[in-house]
């Protein structure tokens, strides 16, 4: 629990980044601007991005962007989380090890040497949602983050209230808009072959409202019928590869998202997240 | 990390910068330089931030899912590498886009572009020359900076957000066009917007010029693509001072990489052997006579000559790019009827290479795609990675003219260099 001793105190706060494109800390700067009193309610001790103000203080609250790639990654990770008191992955690859995490699906060598001509020097590892070392008390999915999720979050960890936690799917969102349903409506993959139906809400239906099918980046809903939707992207004429290819996108990592991308590999999936107990 | 001490001998006193992760840039890097004698004797520019291997990944994707993949390379320029990946394919597959997407893809860069400039001259490197350690101090110290700063970023977001989706990981522009074409009524009030801060985008350059930004020369080659009349963003020929003038098709004949030992970010070389620099001051010196007249003004206003070989003013080219940006938003958009279209196209087995002028410089993508729309290899080269070993030149130059400073002096100093490149480590070592 993280403590107020009054309600003058700002929280503590420290944002670390691993492995990711830096996108999502860059939305904490741009949510300075939208909600000021973020900065009322947070002082962040560490921000390398926004200050060259050195880690010398302890911290309560620890933001983590990006997914686990490197073993350094992993004394780091487990370093912060002894010292955090409450620990946030946020965005997709802190959350699901996001777009970097399609290299788990090919033969790592490979891939790494398609890139490097001597991979000795560099360090890696498959890549890993931040679940897969240390406990998460609470996540911010999406790639990008979403802003009301945001401040809802940083509200709760202040009040030290449990965040509100969507366990709906992102067509729920999509029909509160009235959007017209690019599942049933639209052709062609890029438009039509929507994850919405099994992606967990909260992004208010941003890329359906703007003709674009759900390409999963927030990971699956609660308990979603993965079966039902491989079925309809099947009826509507993708071939097991398209299916496969949308499943390994973003949150392939989760149980729920490589149990679709069987659909290609047959029965045995060649990675199986283990969540930490 | 043990730290080490400073050494005298003698009564030449060894000065020694010592970065282990850089900050206010986007991503991870450090610089270590040992400085003896007014002699650099060690110098290491290392990007530690890990290795994504997006070129690695791509191969056995779709092609129409991979200007999606590409974007999440960078979280500030996510727009650049979309529309450099898109082209790439689309010349790749031989689908021809219509005029109207070229156009569209155009403001949509440009906005990105506006964005980043404003955010990396407000938020990362104008604090080292306020004295401050973040933008934070300056919201209570001067309100009126902050402001002007957050009604730049708000109009050019608003931009972006109109044609693109969202400021952030845009999604409507797709592999062939846009998913939707935007609203003509939503794209006049975002026009509107930036008409509001162009007095703020001149009041900009002002700020930049009155600061005290060292006095550093050191003449690089510079790299830029050069516009067909107008300034470059998304085509244009590929040219530099020192006299090259190629096409983006023939860009692997002149540029090549090389991995070192020390850092995660492969480094650059034209035509084998020398480094060069690509971003704003090197677009403005190569394309000084394509910008907007209030760009010119401006310009001369503030005593901005080309060619500039001063490498700490790429921030004030940022600035100058900015007025250009906003009267190129305005000017596109004033004449643009929008008409609805949809993406409509065959593939064909091929391989095309795109290069387009991201905010940090020239960003190369090229792709090799099979009949079946299957990406064969992948090969991308990103305006920091152009950068770095002219990053590391620059810094080997600048520390023995002010090896008589103190440590602290040095090492802000060097930072301030490194921050006026814009660098974008993420990207160096997607």
């Amino acid at each position: 629990m993280i403590s107020k001793a009054n309600s003058d105190q700002k929280v503590k706060t420290a944002v670390f980044k691993f492995t990711c494109c830096a996108g999502c800390q860059f939305a904490l700067l741009y949510f300075f601007e939208l909600f000021p009193e973020t900065l009322e309610l947070l002082d962040f001790v560490y921000f390398k991005m926004a200050t060259s103000k050195e880690l010398d203080e302890p911290y309560e609250l620890a933001f983590i962007e990006g997914g686990i790639s490197t073993p350094e990654h992993i004394e780091q990770l487990k370093d912060i989380r002894r010292q955090a008191k409450k620990l946030v992955a946020f965005g997709a690859c802190a959350a699901h090890g996001g777009v970097p995490s399609i290299k788990d699906w090919q033969a790592e060598r490979s891939v790494e040497e398609r890139v490097y001509p001597d991979t000795l020097l560099i360090s890696s590892i498959k890549v890993s949602p931040v679940d897969e070392f240390v406990e998460v008390d609470y996540y911010l999915r999406g790639c990008p983050i979403d802003e009301v999720e945001y401040m809802e979050l940083i509200r709760s960890v202040v009040a030290d209230k449990k965040p509100y936690v969507r366990e709906h799917p992102v067509c729920v969102e999509c029909k509160l808009k009235n959007n017209i349903c690019v599942l049933l409506m639209r052709e062609g993959v890029q438009e039509s072959m929507c994850l919405g139906p099994v992606t967990r809400g909260g992004c208010r239906a941003v890329c359906t409202t703007n003709m674009r099918a759900c390409f999963g980046c927030r990971g699956p809903m609660s308990n979603p019928n993965i079966a039902e939707m491989v079925r309809t992207f099947k009826g509507k004429g993708f071939s097991d590869k398209d299916i496969k290819l949308r499943f390994t996108e973003y949150a392939g990592l989760s149980a729920e998202f490589s149990e679709g991308a069987r659909a290609y590999y047959g029965r045995k999936a060649p990675y199986y997240h283990r969540k930490v107990a | 990390m043990a730290e080490k001490r400073r050494i005298t001998i003698g009564k030449s006193p060894r000065k020694q910068v010592k970065i282990d992760y850089l900050a206010r840039t986007e991503g991870e890097a450090g610089i270590y330089a040992l400085v003896s004698d007014g002699e650099v004797k060690e110098l290491k520019f290392n990007i530690w931030e890990p290795a994504r291997f997006f070129e690695g990944f791509l191969v056995g994707r779709m092609y129409y899912e991979v200007h999606d993949l590409v974007s999440r390379i960078c979280g500030i320029c996510p727009v650049s590498h979309m529309t450099t990946a898109l082209r790439a394919l689309e010349k790749a597959t031989s689908v021809q886009i219509s005029e109207q997407t070229r156009v569209l893809r155009r403001i949509l860069a440009r906005s990105q572009i506006i964005a980043s400039h404003i955010i990396h001259l407000y938020m990362l490197a104008a604090p080292d020359y306020l004295g401050h350690p973040s933008i934070l101090p300056v919201i209570s110290e001067q309100p009126d900076v902050f402001k002007r700063f957050l009604r730049m970023k708000t109009a050019a977001n608003s931009l972006t957000t109109v044609i693109g989706g969202r400021a952030l990981h845009t999604m409507s522009a797709i592999f062939g066009g846009f998913t939707r074409i935007p609203d003509r009524k939503n794209l006049a009030i975002a026009a509107d917007s930036l008409k509001n801060v162009k007095e703020d985008a001149l009041e900009t350059v002002r700020f930049i010029a009155s600061l005290p930004i060292p006095d550093f020369y050191s003449k690089s080659i510079y790299v830029s693509l050069r516009g067909d009349g107008a300034y470059p963003v998304n085509e244009g020929h590929l040219v530099s001072t020192s006299g090259l003038d190629t096409t983006e098709d023939r860009y692997r004949e002149h540029f090549e990489e090389r991995q070192l030992s020390y850092t995660n970010s492969k480094y650059s070389t034209l035509d084998g052997k020398e480094s060069f620099m690509v971003g704003a001051l090197a677009r403005i010196n190569q394309n000084f006579d394509v910008l907007s007249d209030d760009a010119k003004a401006i310009a001369s206003e503030v005593g901005f000559k080309i060619p500039n070989y001063n490498p700490y003013l790429n921030n004030l080219a940022q600035a100058i790019e900015i007025v250009d940006g906003i009267d190129d938003c305005i000017n596109l958009i004033a004449n643009f009827k929008l008409k609805d279209e949809k993406p409509a196209y065959n593939i064909k087995a091929g391989e095309g290479a795109a290069i387009t002028e991201a905010p940090r410089g020239v960003l190369y993508h090229s792709y090799r795609v099979s009949k079946d729309g299957l990406i064969k290899k992948a090969d991308i080269v990103t305006p920091t990675a152009h950068n770095a070993a002219n990053i590391e030149k620059n810094l080997s130059l600048l520390l023995p003219t002010i090896s008589n400073l103190s440590e602290k002096e040095i090492t802000m100093r060097c930072e301030q260099l490194i921050r006026a490149y814009d660098p974008c480590f993420s990207c160096s070592v997607h």
